[in-house]
């Protein structure tokens, strides 16, 4: 029990990490690495979960996001950037710096906030995933690039599998993982497609 | 009995989408024909055979009424594509692929009012997400794939916070069967959450921001769907945690965005001068007044028989605009201020009179009982009376100020529409005003 619930810290701890270190990345390529591992540490994270409790659909889950967050996603968009030289350079407008500080910010607010939901909830161990989640919303808010969206996205996703996990252990986890992973990759074929058409897709405001 | 008509139902559906898969001219628009058709008069006739449930599917007034509503709106959206799929110049997807789309659009919000599970529930909003964004998709250009793109990402975050408050809901209770359930812990957490998520979905304000760019860029069949059947799944699935969670905060906040909804929508329809941007910001309104209902039956849970009424109307209402609108965006029309003399096309003039009449709750249209019986519940609280009424009547005026330009500014030529293109939207308004004397000979028994 000791074993596994250090286990799970530190790899929670590694998955919070990697959200900074993706927030702050201006480089494209070296952004869908860093996403790529915190997706390989939340699979390890879900295998914990799985050989823990003997659940084989969380296993499942595991594998699956192993497969496709750990792999096809980071293999295929790597892919389509090389073939334009365009992504050997930075972002074409970041606001990386400002969105480290403001993810920053938005920790310490989200951790006071927490404190309140604890009160109700009476663990500390969604405190890891609830924070990853307001960071993932804030890269989809504050950057223009269409990946730097994405991973955004990824983001959000892993913290709410993340949550799932911790929080309720459900019979629906694995369907709403591949839910998830297919939303991704929908948003992945759409991005490849329009940026064959009409190049780099950058998304003025999300308001429209 | 009701189990078979269950699945004659989905089957319908689900058989008119495998059909379509098969890539040859008309095969996919003659199956979504026969299979708006059969789900149609099969939901029809669940409505009238009442409430029924098991262990997968649950089905009172609340779901079936939603299930006739997301049938007969896609039945007018088949039969609209039909023609104004020709229309198309330019696909980005493949058109059999709009037929393969349609279905699976309307099953996803099926299953999703039906279910009597949290989890599933989120799971086919979610899902219906991703093929309507793919529909809009539909058509190439740049501003379809941004808008596409902004939908997606808008609503899958917004959807991402409702997962949340689903699984604190299974915290809270362990389970996520909604149907007989309490919750006794995290009840504020768990609404504040859905509100915001389910919300986001619905158009609710502030989390409203992708509705007029999907709306504006979609095919008008679409639009229509997104409008008349998604965003009322989007607000029952948010009332069916509203009835479970059952706290006073929720009711208060509930109640709270429905009116700044239907405030800034209707601020936001003055300024406004594409037409389909117009229509998308009067289902935020509509929406709007929709969650005051919703936030009502914590009161009074009767309440939720006049929301359905103006769901029902809306979808009529809006479907008769829209597929008009996208008529006119065919024509070459996309600002409000280019559309003149539409009175003098008297066929779809009609349909959009009766359309915003009926959007807007004018007496004798179906709306306006609804909202009649909406207001009639914030009596008691002087302050939010005002604020609803007010802001009815502001959309009411912005809304008809815009359509009656359209319609008798005669700067400009007679405007020829065709009976082929007018015909969809037309059965659309008599059906709204059928349905008006529907509401007439049957509302005395409710208000006694």
């Amino acid at each position: 029990m000791i074993l596994f619930s250090s286990l799970t810290d530190f790899l929670g701890v590694l998955i919070l990490l990697y959200g900074f270190v993706i927030i702050a990345e201006n480089f494209i390529h070296s952004l869908i690495r860093h996403l790529q591992v915190q997706s390989l540490i939340l699979g390890f994270l879900i295998l914990a979960y799985g050989i823990y409790l003997k659940d084989y659909t969380i296993i499942a889950l595991s594998a699956l996001t192993f497969i496709f967050r750990g792999f096809v996603v980071p293999e295929i968009l790597i892919r389509d950037l090389k073939k334009d030289r365009a992504w050997e350079h930075r972002e074409l407008e970041t606001k990386a710096k400002h969105t480290l500080v403001m993810g920053i910010i938005l920790a310490l607010i989200g951790l006071l906030f927490y404190r309140a939901i604890y009160s109700t909830l009476q663990t500390w161990d969604a405190a890891i995933p609830f924070v990853l989640l307001l960071l993932g919303l804030l890269i989809i808010v504050m950057r223009k690039n269409a990946i730097a969206q994405i991973s955004g996205y990824i983001v959000e996703e892993n913290a709410l599998l993340y949550l799932g996990l911790v929080l309720a252990p459900m019979s629906f986890l694995l369907e709403v993982g591949i839910l998830l992973d297919i939303i991704g990759a929908v948003l992945l074929a759409v991005i490849l497609g329009a940026e064959k058409e009409y190049g780099p897709l950058e998304i003025e405001e999300l308001s429209g | 009995m009701e189990e078979y008509l269950i699945y004659g139902i989905i089957g319908a559906v689900a058989a008119s989408a495998a059909v379509s898969l098969i890539p040859r001219k008309n095969v996919g628009m003659f199956a979504n024909m026969v299979g708006a058709f059969a789900s149609f008069f099969l939901s029809l006739s669940l409505y009238l055979h009442g409430y029924y449930t098991n262990s997968w599917f649950y089905g009172d007034t609340v779901a079936l009424s939603l299930m006739v509503i997301i049938t007969m709106t896609y039945l007018l959206a088949v039969l609209h594509s039909a023609v104004c799929l020709n229309d198309v110049k330019d696909f980005y997807l493949s058109p059999h692929y709009y037929w393969v789309l349609l279905p699976l659009f309307a099953l996803s919000m099926l299953l999703a009012v039906s279910t009597p599970n949290m989890g599933y529930a989120w799971f086919w909003l979610e899902a219906s997400t991703l093929i309507s964004a793919a529909l809009i998709l539909v058509e190439r250009g740049k501003e379809h794939v941004e808008s596409a793109w902004r939908y997606i990402l808008i609503a899958s975050a917004g959807l991402g916070t409702a997962l949340l408050s689903v699984i604190l809901f299974g915290w809270a209770t362990g389970t996520f069967t909604w149907v007989n359930t309490d919750v006794s812990r995290g009840v504020e957490l768990i609404g504040v959450l859905a509100l915001l998520g389910f919300g986001a979905k619905a158009g609710l304000f502030p989390v409203h921001t992708w509705l007029p760019d999907a709306h504006g860029t979609a095919p008008s069949p679409v639009s229509a769907m997104l409008s008349g059947a998604l965003l009322p799944s989007a607000l029952v699935v948010y009332y069916r945690m509203f009835t479970v969670l059952h706290s006073e905060l929720l009711f208060h906040l509930t109640v709270i965005v429905g009116l700044l909804t239907l405030w800034v929508a209707a601020f936001l329809m003055i300024a406004q001068k594409k037409l389909k941007r117009l229509l998308a910001y009067s289902s935020m309104d509509v929406m709007g007044i929709a969650t005051v209902g919703i936030g009502m039956s914590f009161v009074e849970p009767g309440i939720m028989r006049y929301v359905l009424i103006l769901f029902t109307a809306h979808a009529l209402g809006k479907s008769a605009l829209f597929l008009s609108a996208g008529v006119l965006k065919r024509m070459g029309y996309r600002d409000i201020a280019d559309v003149k003399n539409l009175a003098s096309s008297p066929l779809t003039g009609f349909a959009v009179v009766v359309g915003a009449l009926t959007v807007t709750g004018a007496p004798p249209f179906p709306m306006f009982f609804g909202e009649f019986g909406i207001v009639l519940s914030l009596s008691g609280h002087t302050l939010a009376f005002m604020a609803l009424l007010g802001g009815i009547l502001l959309s009411f005026l912005a809304l008809n100020y815009h359509i009656l330009r359209m319609l008798f500014d005669r700067e400009q030529e007679k405007m020829h529409i065709g009976l082929k293109h007018s015909a969809v939207p037309l059965t659309a308004a008599l059906s709204a005003i059928l349905l008006s004397f529907l509401i007439y000979f049957s509302i005395r028994g409710w208000l006694i």
